[in-house]
Parts: C-alpha cells; sequence; structure tokens
C-alpha cells in the first residue's frame, strides 16, 4: 500500500473519530435543567432543611440560580451547583430550609393536622428567565408543640452508612404508650423499597455522641414497623432503636431522592404526642445511570 | 536566506514553548507565527511548498490574534470541550498548521533533493514522524468528550510528548537547514 493511501486512510479514520465523538457527545447531553423525581417529608420549623437535586449540562449557558416556593418567601436556600461531577452533567443540590418560625408553646395543634403537598416550585435562571418545574412531592407538615412530649424520650444516638442503611435509638425517660408509626410515604414500605425496623426494650442504646458507630450497630435489626403490634407500653428505662435501609433498585428509583419521616405517635395520660425520626435517602447516582437519566429526559422534553 | 530559516526556528520555538507569569503567556504564539511568515515570505521564492506555508503562517497569525479575544480564558494551544462551534476553529487551526509543516518540510526536502548530505531524506523522515504523531493525536482528541478524564489524562500526557518530540525534530530539521545553507549554498 502507498503511502498516500496510508495517509488518506488515516485523515479518514481522524474524521469519524471526531464526527463519531461529537454525536455521542451531543446525543448526551439535556439540554435544559432537569429536577430529579423528589419524595420528601418535612416539617417546618426547629431549622429542618431538605435538599433538591437537580442535573445540569456542565456547557450549559443557562443555568439555575434560585428557587421560590409558593406560600414560603423566607425561605433560604444555599445552593451547591456541582455537588458532583460526570462526564458531561453536574448534579446540583439546593439545601432548603423553608425558615418559618417553631410554634410557641402556647399554640397546641392536634396530630391530624394536614400536611401542605408542594409539587411545583419556580426554578429562575442565570438568564433572567423562570418557569414552574415538576419536582414530585414535598410533604410540608406544620411545626407543633406538644406539651406531653417534654422529656419522655431521649434521642440518645444515631448513625448512617454510605449503602443506606441508618438507625437511631432512644430511652425512655417515664412509661409511654406507642400507639402508631405512621408516614405520607409509607407506600415505600410497603412496596418493600425502604425496610423500617423498631427494636423496643430491646438492647440499650449507648449515650456516647463521640465514637462513631460500627457497622454492626447501623445494621437493621428487631422487627418490621408493620408486624409490631400495637398499642405497645414502654416502661421507664426502655429503649427504642429504628433501623432502616433503603432498596433502592433500577434508575427511577434509584434516581429519586428521598426522605422519609416517621412519626411514632405515643400517649400519655390521655394525651397523644410524637416524635419525628427523618430517614434520608443519599442519591448519588453511577455515571451510567446519569447518561441513562439523561437519554430519557431528552426524549421526555 | 539563513537569517529567514533563523526566523522560522525561532517562530517554531515561540509556538511550542509556553512560558506563563500569572496566567499571561510572554512567548505568544502570534509572534512566533509572525517570525515564521516572515522567514517563508523570503523562501516561498524557492518553490511552491513553502509558499503554500507561507500562506498558513499567516492564517494562524490571524488565528492566534482572533484567540486572544474569543477565547482569553482558554489555554493557547488547547481545546475547550464547549461545543461543537467552540471545537471547529481549533480543529480548523490544527489542520493548518499540520499543512505549514508540511509546507515547511516538502518545501525543504525539494530544495536539497540530491544534496549530497541528505537533508531531503532527513526532511521526508521528520515529515513521516510529525504526520503519524498529529494524526495520532487529532484521531484520540475528540474522545475527550466522552470518555473518563482519568483514563484520558496518561493518553493525552503521551501523546502530547509525541507530538512536542516531532515538533522539535522539525525545529531543528529547519536549523540543519539554515547550516547547511550557510555552508553549502551562499
Amino acid at each position: 500500500m502507498s503511502k498516500k493511501w496510508v495517509y488518506i486512510i488515516a485523515i479518514l479514520l481522524v474524521t469519524c473519530s471526531w464526527i463519531g465523538n461529537v454525536w455521542y457527545y451531543e446525543a448526551n447531553q439535556l439540554g435544559r435543567t432537569a429536577f430529579l423525581e423528589h419524595h420528601v417529608e418535612t416539617r417546618e420549623g426547629d431549622g429542618q432543611v431538605f435538599d433538591l437535586y437537580y442535573v445540569e449540562d456542565k456547557r450549559a449557558a443557562k443555568t439555575l440560580s434560585s428557587i421560590h416556593i409558593e406560600g414560603y418567601p423566607n425561605l433560604i436556600v444555599t445552593s451547591h451547583p456541582q455537588y458532583a461531577e460526570y462526564q458531561r452533567q453536574y448534579l446540583g443540590k439546593m439545601t432548603v430550609n423553608l425558615n418559618k418560625p417553631s410554634v410557641q408553646k402556647e399554640a397546641i395543634s392536634e396530630p391530624s393536622a394536614e400536611p401542605v403537598l408542594v409539587q411545583m416550585i419556580t426554578a429562575n435562571y442565570t438568564d433572567g428567565t423562570s418557569e414552574q418545574v415538576d419536582i414530585g412531592e414535598i410533604y410540608i407538615w406544620p411545626a407543633m408543640y406538644h406539651e406531653g412530649a417534654q422529656d419522655a424520650i431521649s434521642w440518645t444516638s444515631s448513625g448512617s452508612s454510605s449503602d443506606n442503611t441508618g438507625y437511631t435509638s432512644a430511652v425512655v425517660n417515664r412509661p409511654v404508650e406507642l400507639t402508631a408509626f405512621s408516614s405520607k410515604l409509607m407506600g415505600l414500605v410497603e412496596a418493600g423499597d425502604l425496610q423500617i425496623n423498631a427494636d423496643i426494650s430491646g438492647q440499650v442504646p449507648g449515650r456516647s455522641y463521640q465514637t462513631p458507630p460500627s457497622k454492626a450497630q447501623i445494621e437493621l435489626s428487631g422487627k418490621p414497623i408493620a408486624e409490631i403490634s400495637l398499642p405497645l407500653k414502654i416502661n421507664q428505662g426502655g429503649s427504642i432503636r429504628i433501623s432502616h435501609q433503603f432498596n433502592m433498585h433500577g434508575l427511577e428509583k434509584s434516581m429519586g431522592v428521598y426522605q422519609f419521616m416517621l412519626r411514632t405517635t405515643f400517649e400519655e395520660d390521655g394525651r397523644h404526642w410524637y416524635e419525628d425520626t427523618i430517614i434520608p435517602y443519599q442519591v448519588w447516582p453511577m455515571e451510567k445511570e446519569m447518561t441513562e437519566f439523561v437519554r430519557k429526559g431528552r426524549n421526555g422534553s | 536566506m539563513r537569517s529567514a530559516c533563523y526566523r522560522i526556528v525561532w517562530g517554531l520555538f515561540l509556538v511550542l514553548a509556553d512560558l506563563r507569569v500569572e496566567f499571561v503567556d510572554i512567548l505568544p504564539d502570534s509572534l512566533g507565527y509572525l517570525l515564521i511568515a516572515s522567514g517563508l515570505w523570503q523562501l516561498q521564492r524557492l518553490n511552491g511548498y513553502f509558499k503554500a506555508g507561507h500562506l498558513c503562517a499567516w492564517l494562524l497569525l490571524i488565528w492566534s490574534i482572533l484567540q486572544l479575544f474569543w477565547y482569553p480564558d482558554a489555554e493557547i494551544g488547547s481545546v475547550p470541550m464547549h461545543s461543537v462551534i467552540d471545537l471547529l476553529p481549533h480543529l480548523l487551526a490544527s489542520a493548518v498548521h499540520i499543512v505549514l509543516i508540511y509546507g515547511i518540510c516538502r518545501g525543504i526536502q525539494a530544495y536539497t533533493a540530491g544534496v549530497e548530505s541528505g537533508l531531503d531524506q532527513q526532511a521526508r523522515f521528520r515529515l513521516h514522524m510529525f504526520m503519524t504523531v498529529q494524526l495520532l493525536w487529532l484521531f484520540i482528541h475528540p474522545f475527550l468528550l466522552n470518555l473518563d478524564s482519568n483514563v484520558m489524562i496518561p493518553v493525552v500526557f503521551v501523546c502530547s510528548l509525541l507530538v512536542m518530540i516531532a515538533e522539535i525534530a522539525i525545529l531543528l530539521l529547519v536549523r540543519l537547514f539554515a547550516r547547511q545553507w550557510t555552508e553549502n549554498m551562499e
């Protein structure tokens, strides 16, 4: 083969390399800001925060600058636009503090009050435009104060692992009756996407906040909450350990954002009150999952 | 003619070397292409290859000046991977640079054909080496868009090293041509 033909073939290969790579690169651009699907339960007051995640192309000329949630004019948003970096996209995160004051002691509400459901938010972009975007479902419970809660339960320790398992434990300071476990996102538990077990009056939880919990401490233990027969009386000195494990398989679930709030209702001297346990799912998609998300996002746009 | 060759040598050196003081390249490519263009302006009378190289040097001079305004934040010589619109001018500039080197090498080869020193053979060999390395680099470069940077960094490092060696080989070839001119042709 003459050198002329070698060069011609080499130039053809270079051309194919550029055309192929540029085509593949363009085919994997999202072309817009896309929010992940959120299933979040939170409450006002007490400095509670939740995270909103979104995906943007690295080369995007127009990026998300801020958000607005109707009914929460004072919300404080901390932006992390490059929370995680991928080959062609960034996973951004906005930590939202609703900034609603905690309810004063005088204002006592009933535990049966319904949460506010937020499904659309206003996204403001760097080019000055804004739009209403669907972010999934965010249940916001009103802040409540219950006199009965004072000192009956002491939360002692909690821990979580990168494989989305975790636990929270508490000691009971005076006799109480556990009457219910509830959540707006209980469907996750029923579908098997989230396992929540409770170990009541089992091991006495440690009180140390100094040392990180061991793997064995974090692991799921006790009985699934659905199998615990309620009401259940817990004596003074008893303990409650709530452990959880997320089982998010498949693109739609692993690219979702979950914050489960387990509401444990207690009864004492005829008064009902509850304690909330926040169970977050750490969204951390792999490169392959992000690529698939972008392709689906392009088709859906 | 000898001084014209040395201007090309210095020009190639300035294009190859990036000496930065607080992000400012104190050896700008535009100055390098200006020297090459001025050297080839004198050599273009010798044959058509030098003439083609001379035209390319002017095009690259214009490009390197425009680049200062279009991509003030971009590293000179690197390709900002934002969009095809950003990539195409860089790709075109690389192609014109290859034609410039082709013009210089083929010009030397044609002018020194049959001379005892064997400079024509050296010019031929170094041109093939340069073309091979450049084509390899151009083949690999677009993969930066899609492959993980951890995978690409060692590949880019090796390719950059090869490109540098090939560019130095061309620079030394022009220097040899200048010396031979001094010894035999003037």
